[in-house]
């Protein structure tokens, strides 16, 4: 059963018609699940958890929460947001800096009325779960911000809301606590067993956090799936390029396929039935660079030649290439220890098919 | 580089930090010193007569007729008129900030403008409406089914519930400022994680809002206080049909009197400004942790609080009540041929708007009051700036010198009008600065009660343009003055010409401290208007208020032009 189901909804600003924050979208979470809103600013995803959270009005559809219309355009329906029983964690946290963390965390449960010893005992839980039991007796202006993070958290979670929404939570924290966190808030999940939308503009989090991942554009859902679906195969040309696959060759069909000058070749199956132009995505750490004199490549591989390696930049445990190809600026990342390549290198490039995304004016063919 | 060649560049050696340092750190002890002399001076000075001749001062008090009354009068005047001035203006800010869209913009001012209504001009148009047998109010109620049969009322002005009920509405404005200013810096994203929490309306703003609120509201019933407490205007002008006084009062009966008790009258307000000191010392003590009060954003994504039409209407009946009507009154008197207590007046006149203009006294008055109030603002805006660019500087100025200038530009905010204007009175009248008679005298007044709020003003508007600015600008080469002119007064230039726009408004209707200072010679609008109403030729009151209003308007609209639009100010 469907915890959430959001149906054709339309959220216009006021003063802009032209610009629609969420336009005709549906979307359905089911029990559970973690459903992850991903894209970059002003994608309208941060604007579609606020009309399920009751913070921002939208003009057209329906939202239902556990079977229950909470928001309804056509009869005018739009349950206030203290009425929709959620819990929401938000980007800067937002405790209260008046109250102690216990006093913080029991307010929910006071707001839906719940007797003084069960508050306390629910909130000594979550806090156990966020690992801040040692913190109830501080104000929020003493929490460093990660524990901030995880007070605003048990704060949403005291209550057991039919629905968690999470507002880009680890955004505001440095680049080791949000690693931290997030495995944290993924262990919290499974354990608990909360439904919950997460915004956020951070792949990475996507991909950790989310049953299901959508990836918004322009108001729009671009691609809903399962995480591993999203990031093995964009089902768009947008998604692909927000993903950061950098490696983006125009294919025209003239006398066989080309990008440019460079006639592609190898096993072409995949291109068979489609017509040009098309556009063919590459991961970086999905292309080899093979010396022009070596043997060619194996069975199952597309390859071009006459490329040329521009500048060799050392990253730790990886080397990233970059490679003219007729004009095109292409990236390939390979291990430190494979290759001796150097800047001005005459190479060609190979990739397995399999790895190659190609795109029919800008839908993932076969698809 | 060699050790040699590094030590020889001035700008690196010992004795050009030392040069450097020396000259603005006795640039500030001077601006200290001098501020401190027009503050302290005339304080200390007439507090010294009360306790001179081992207090007999006191005694003179003790001895006057009814003191007891007029003590009692003061606080229970104080305390119950900043109460009902929070309320409302707490109320206001609430319902300023559930404005719906259309009237946001009208909305937020409105309650603003009875500021505009100098205080003087406003009492006097509360006599015509409700003075209980010929106010115009007062005859129409009595014309309502019921009311049958009263020769006067409902209503008495002449009364210190009258006087409680007209002084808290006179305050409210400045409650709303306060509070309305906290509401919006507080954003609205703590309310919407209480919404998110399940918390009703009524709720949130119980629990979340109003504990928020508690460093604005504090701060605001510690300033309606002060102010209540020296309150003079409508105690004078409806004090004195039923006898009723207040200390502040009876200083200024004094100051009619020749030869001057100068002991007497420091005696009568040693009890003000004691408590005054109080009131601030436990307004700093009430709001030393501010860490509770730290709120996260002020530039919030989130709309929470439901808008609300009788929100609007709360605030138009308060602008009915507080402004509209005591100017209606005042237009209907000052073209009647007489406040004759007749509602229908058989001709309009402008009689009386002719003889103000005619009389050579009363316009000498008005241009004193302009001119008094301009040259005023001239030396306030700048030596207000330095105090709050001072106050700021937190490392690099000595610490003695900054604690100085924080008290300085506190205590004239502590000290009620009348009470410095007494003790201005007292110091410039004679030797070794004898300026009354003359217009200086007024401007050092103006001066003297203004700084602080000049450099209040101007403090919060430096706070919020940031330090980083003019850091980035000294880190791309510009000297001090140059970081000034180019980049602090551009970027502060909105706030500036609003702190001028309230001095003016606040100078322009100065009545207290310029009735203590005011002679034969130097006159002000304030001034000659409570000799016109003594006289008892209410009309012509009527005209003098009206013209203080159009003026303040004219005043307010040339700030705002010089401030220009906000789009330098707009940071996000």
């Amino acid at each position: 059963m469907q915890e959430l189901k959001v149906e054709k909804l339309v959220k216009r600003y006021p003063g802009s018609d032209r610009v629609v924050a969420v336009n005709q979208v549906d979307v359905e979470v089911e029990a559970g699940e973690m459903l992850v809103l991903l894209g970059p600013s002003g994608c309208g995803k941060t604007t579609l958890l606020r009309c399920v959270a009751g913070l921002e009005d939208a003009q057209e559809g329906r939202i239902t929460l556990e079977g229950k219309p909470v928001f309804d355009a056509s009869i005018g329906l739009n349950q206030p947001t203290h009425l929709r029983d959620i819990g929401m964690v938000f980007q800067n946290y937002s405790l209260w800096p008046h109250m102690t963390v216990q006093r913080n965390v029991e307010y929910p449960l006071r707001a839906r009325g719940a007797a003084s010893a069960e508050r306390t005992k629910r909130a000594r839980e979550v806090l156990d779960v966020v690992q801040c039991g040692h913190l109830t007796d501080r104000l929020p202006a003493m929490l460093s911000g990660g524990q901030q993070q995880r007070i605003a958290l048990a704060r949403a979670l005291a209550p057991r809301p039919k629905i968690m929404l999470l507002d880009e939570p680890l955004s505001n924290l440095d680049a080791l606590l949000r690693v931290e966190l997030r495995a944290h808030l993924r262990a919290i999940h499974r354990e608990v067993g909360f439904t919950g939308i997460y915004v956020t503009h951070d792949q990475i989090e996507a991909f950790n956090l989310g049953t299901r991942v959508a990836v918004m554009n322009a108001g729009r859902i671009e691609q809903l799936d399962s995480a591993n679906n999203v990031y093995e195969r964009p089902a768009t040309e947008y998604v692909a390029k927000f993903l950061g696959i950098r490696n983006c060759l125009a294919l025209d069909a003239q006398g066989g396929w080309h990008s440019g000058a460079t006639k592609l070749e190898g096993d072409l199956a995949l291109l068979d039935g489609l017509k040009g132009p098309l556009q063919m995505y590459v991961r970086p750490q999905s292309v080899n660079l093979l010396p022009t004199s070596g043997p060619a490549p194996d069975a199952g591989q597309l390859w071009l030649s006459g490329a040329r390696v521009t500048d060799v930049l050392y990253s730790g445990g990886e080397i990233d290439y970059v490679v003219d190809l007729g004009g095109n600026t292409l990236y390939v990342t390979a291990r430190a220890s494979a290759m001796r390549i150097q800047a001005g290198d005459a190479v060609t490039l190979s990739f397995s098919n399999a790895d190659a995304l190609v795109y029919a004016q800008g839908r993932l063919a076969g698809a | 580089m060699t050790v040699a060649s590094a030590t020889g560049r001035a700008w690196w050696g010992t004795g050009g930090l030392v040069r450097r340092k020396a000259i603005p750190q006795a640039g500030w002890m001077v601006l200290a010193t001098v501020v401190g002399f027009l503050v302290l001076w005339p304080i200390l000075q007439l507090q010294w007569r009360a306790f001179v001749d081992g207090g007999s001062a006191f005694a003179r008090v003790l001895a006057l007729p009814r003191i007891g009354t007029t003590l009692q009068t003061t606080i229970v005047l104080a305390i119950l008129s900043s109460v009902l001035a929070v309320f409302i203006g707490t109320l206001l800010a609430w319902c300023a900030s559930m404005l719906p869209e259309r009237v946001r913009r009208i909305g937020e001012v409105a309650p603003l403008l009875p500021l505009v209504v100098p205080a003087v001009a406003a009492v006097t148009g509360w006599i015509f409406l409700l003075s209980p047998k010929v106010g115009y109010l007062n005859m129409i109620l009595r014309k309502l089914p019921g009311m049958g049969g009263m020769e006067e009322g409902p209503f008495n002005i002449y009364s210190v519930t009258g006087i409680i009920i007209i002084t808290g509405l006179l305050l409210s404005s400045f409650v709303y400022v306060f509070v309305f200013t906290g509401l919006k810096n507080m954003g609205q994203e703590l309310e919407a994680a209480a919404a998110a929490c399940g918390a009703s309306p009524a709720m949130r703003f119980f629990t979340i809002t109003l504990p928020l609120l508690r460093p604005s509201i504090i701060f605001a019933t510690g300033v309606v206080f002060l102010l209540g407490l020296g309150q003079f205007t409508a105690p004078l002008l409806l004090g004195r049909t039923a006898k009723i006084d207040v200390l502040t009062t009876e200083m200024f009966y004094l100051t009619e009197r020749y030869p001057i008790d100068f002991g007497l009258g420091a005696a009568l307000g040693f009890p003000i400004l004691a408590i005054g000191l109080l009131v601030v010392l436990v307004q700093k003590l009430a709001l030393g942790e501010q860490r509770r009060f730290v709120v996260v954003s002020a530039r919030s994504r989130y709309n929470v609080r439901e808008t609300r039409p009788w929100a609007a209407v709360v605030i138009g009946i308060y602008l009915l009540v507080t402004t509209v009507l005591p100017l209606l009154a005042l237009i209907y008197v000052s073209i009647s041929p007489f406040w004759s207590g007749s509602l229908v007046v058989p001709e309009f006149t402008l009689r009386h708007w002719t003889s103000v203009l005619k009389n050579v006294g009363l316009v000498d008055a008005i241009w004193t009051s302009v001119k008094t109030s301009v040259i005023g603002i001239a030396i306030l805006i700048p030596l207000g700036f330095l105090m709050a660019f001072a106050l700021l500087q937190s490392t690099r100025i000595i610490r003695p010198a900054r604690m100085a200038i924080d008290l300085f530009a506190t205590l004239p905010i502590a000290v009620p009008a009348s009470l410095m204007g007494f003790g201005l009175l007292f110091v410039y009248s004679q030797p070794p600065i004898q300026i009354y008679g003359t217009n200086a005298v007024l401007v050092v007044t103006y001066v003297t009660l203004m700084i602080g709020h000049s450099t209040r003003l101007q403090f919060t508007t430096l706070v919020g343009t940031g330090q980083e600015f003019l850091e980035a600008s000294r880190a791309s080469g510009a000297g001090a003055l140059r970081s000034l002119f180019y980049v602090l007064l551009p970027m502060c230039r909105k706030g500036i010409a609003a702190t001028a726009a309230l001095t003016f408004v606040l100078l322009f209707h100065e009545f207290s401290a310029s009735l203590m200072v005011r002679s034969a010679r130097t006159q002000v609008i304030g001034s000659v208007m409570y000799d016109v109403w003594a006289g008892g030729v209410y009309a012509e009151v009527a005209v003098l208020a009206l013209i203080m209003v159009v003026v303040t308007v004219i005043g307010v609209l040339i700030a705002g032009w010089l401030g220009g639009t906000d789009s330098v100010q707009r940071k996000d």
